[in-house]
């Protein structure tokens, strides 16, 4: 189901205070929209797996919505959200650590959508879709390696690429999160990024 | 990493620029330098396989919104006795069955508690019995005058090493079973055990305890009762009246076998008696009692508040 958003134009500050007066649930469902998309890749790019990461999207937003309320807006939502995205992060990282390294090697696992859950391994629709056919299949290619390769990076080359790949976040956020300094995180994306296109070639 | 040409942008800001980040410098460059341009077009590929691996599925945003809206139906209509009912039902089955385990648990715990206490205070369990009852000096001023005039007849007591006197002094069941566990390793024949407050008396006689020939004690009722109220065992024989003296006191003497004054007891306290006379102790039961058939002979005094 898709949820039409209550007023695109309205900022965040507008949607939280609508919410927090009104209890309006399309005000929430927006912020939702415009946000989880990018929580998901930094919970992607910090744990690695896509279990993980819609886990704690889901249990971050959830706490969101109980403590919106209360959210006194004096930092923005998007910089609260994502702190608490990070937090939640932390602790699933450090959880899976002392589990076991197993939850680490499923960055290549197949993407489990409603629509590819019979088959488990039917590959995402292209995000581009004006791309002609023969471009289309070079990127589905290129996808195949690139799972390989993302699967053999270290996985702090492999987290700081992920993360600058997250629009919102520049080098000293990745390097809070990743809490080691902003060269170490310029070094390591330069890196990974290198040995990933001397793997597809690019 | 690219090797830049002298005149070539850095690797830096061709990635910014692959990154979409304007740089007309960059721009005009590219135009005439194809190892710079393949660079950029490189890094741009990348940016969006990237983007393409770690963006969300398609439903993401939607199912993230229905579980908030189920949050909210819980918050709204479920008490908050039932805040689980998010989670799976094997998970809640689990948490019942945990918490009646740990139920169990505790009541067995308990259980073996008040089994263990009663089976190492058995031998000393009168004597702390008394003492929980109010003081001598708690009770009424007639009462006292009968105790400081008629003190308690006593057998002669060794007194034992200080460690088991102190030990004894608590009357706790973890001091009664430390008595009993030191008393163990002294010579059989010793009869007595005296604490410092002389209260404790617990006789000992080839490892059985006897009870003293003479006893006295002194309960406290609410009302003066008749000699009927007890509930004599076969053999005693009984002395006194119904009625009390100057004092208010009512004295009987009910001489009998050692067999049976646990038994008499036992009737007053299930009366509800209260017993003032810590002084003296209670005959021990069973087992520990060295029960020879000599007559004992108990004195009741009787007193109401």
């Amino acid at each position: 189901m898709v949820v039409e958003p209550a007023q695109p134009t309205l900022t965040d500050r507008q949607l939280v205070e609508r919410f927090q007066q009104t209890k309006d649930q399309t005000a929430f469902d927006e912020l939702i929209s415009r946000h989880s998309g990018h929580a998901y890749q930094i919970a992607f790019g910090y744990l690695s797996s896509r279990e993980d990461a819609e886990e704690v999207v889901q249990d971050a937003f959830m706490r969101i919505y109980r403590n919106l309320p209360n959210f006194r807006g004096d930092a923005e939502f998007s910089t609260w959200m994502y702190r608490i995205v990070i937090n939640l992060c932390n602790n699933k990282y450090r959880w899976n650590k002392i589990r076991g390294a197993g939850k680490s090697i499923s960055v290549d696992a197949p993407l489990d959508t409603h629509e590819s859950s019979d088959e488990g391994n039917l590959k995402l629709e292209l995000s581009d879709e004006r791309m002609i056919p023969d471009r289309q299949v070079a990127f589905n290619e290129m996808r195949d390696r690139l799972n390989v390769a993302m699967k053999a990076l270290p996985e702090s080359y492999r987290q700081a690429v992920l993360l600058r790949n997250v629009k919102q976040l520049d080098y000293d956020q990745i390097a809070e999160i990743l809490h080691c300094a902003v060269g170490t995180v310029k070094s390591r994306i330069n890196r990974g990024r290198e040995i990933l296109r001397q793997a597809l070639d690019l | 990493m690219k090797e830049n040409e002298p005149q070539c942008p850095s690797s830096e800001e061709l990635l910014e620029f692959s990154e979409g980040k304007a740089n007309p410098a960059v721009s005009r460059h590219l135009e005439s330098c194809q190892k710079c341009r393949k660079f950029v077009e490189g890094n741009q590929m990348l940016n969006q396989l990237l983007e393409d691996y770690s963006k969300p599925a398609p439903d993401f945003s939607e199912r993230i919104q229905a579980a908030c809206r189920e949050q909210r139906l819980e918050d709204e209509f479920l008490t908050p006795r039932q805040p689980a009912s998010r989670k799976a039902p094997r998970l809640v089955l689990y948490q019942r069955v945990l918490r009646v385990a740990a139920l169990f648990v505790l009541l067995l715990g308990v259980f073996a508690l008040l089994r263990m206490e009663k089976k190492t205070s058995r031998s000393l369990a009168v004597a702390a019995r008394s003492i929980e009852t109010p003081a001598v000096a708690e009770a009424p001023e007639a009462l006292l005058a009968v105790v400081q005039q008629q003190p308690l007849s006593l057998p002669e007591t060794t007194t034992l090493p200080a460690a088991v006197a102190s030990a004894a002094d608590g009357f706790s069941w973890k001091d009664n079973m430390a008595l009993g566990k030191m008393s163990k390793s002294l010579p059989q024949d010793i009869m007595t055990v005296s604490t410092q407050g002389g209260s404790l008396k617990a006789i000992r006689q080839n490892g059985l305890s006897k009870i003293s020939d003479e006893v006295t004690h002194i309960w406290v009722t609410d009302t003066l009762p008749g000699k009927n109220a007890l509930d004599l065992p076969e053999g005693c024989a009984f002395q006194g009246a119904d009625t009390p003296d100057e004092n208010g006191i009512i004295t009987w003497t009910v001489v009998a076998p050692d067999s049976v004054v646990q038994q008499l007891t036992d009737c007053l306290y299930q009366k509800h008696w209260r017993l003032v006379s810590p002084a003296a102790p209670q005959p021990n039961k069973k087992e520990f009692v060295a029960f020879n058939g000599h007559p004992v002979k108990y004195t009741l005094k009787i007193v109401t508040e």
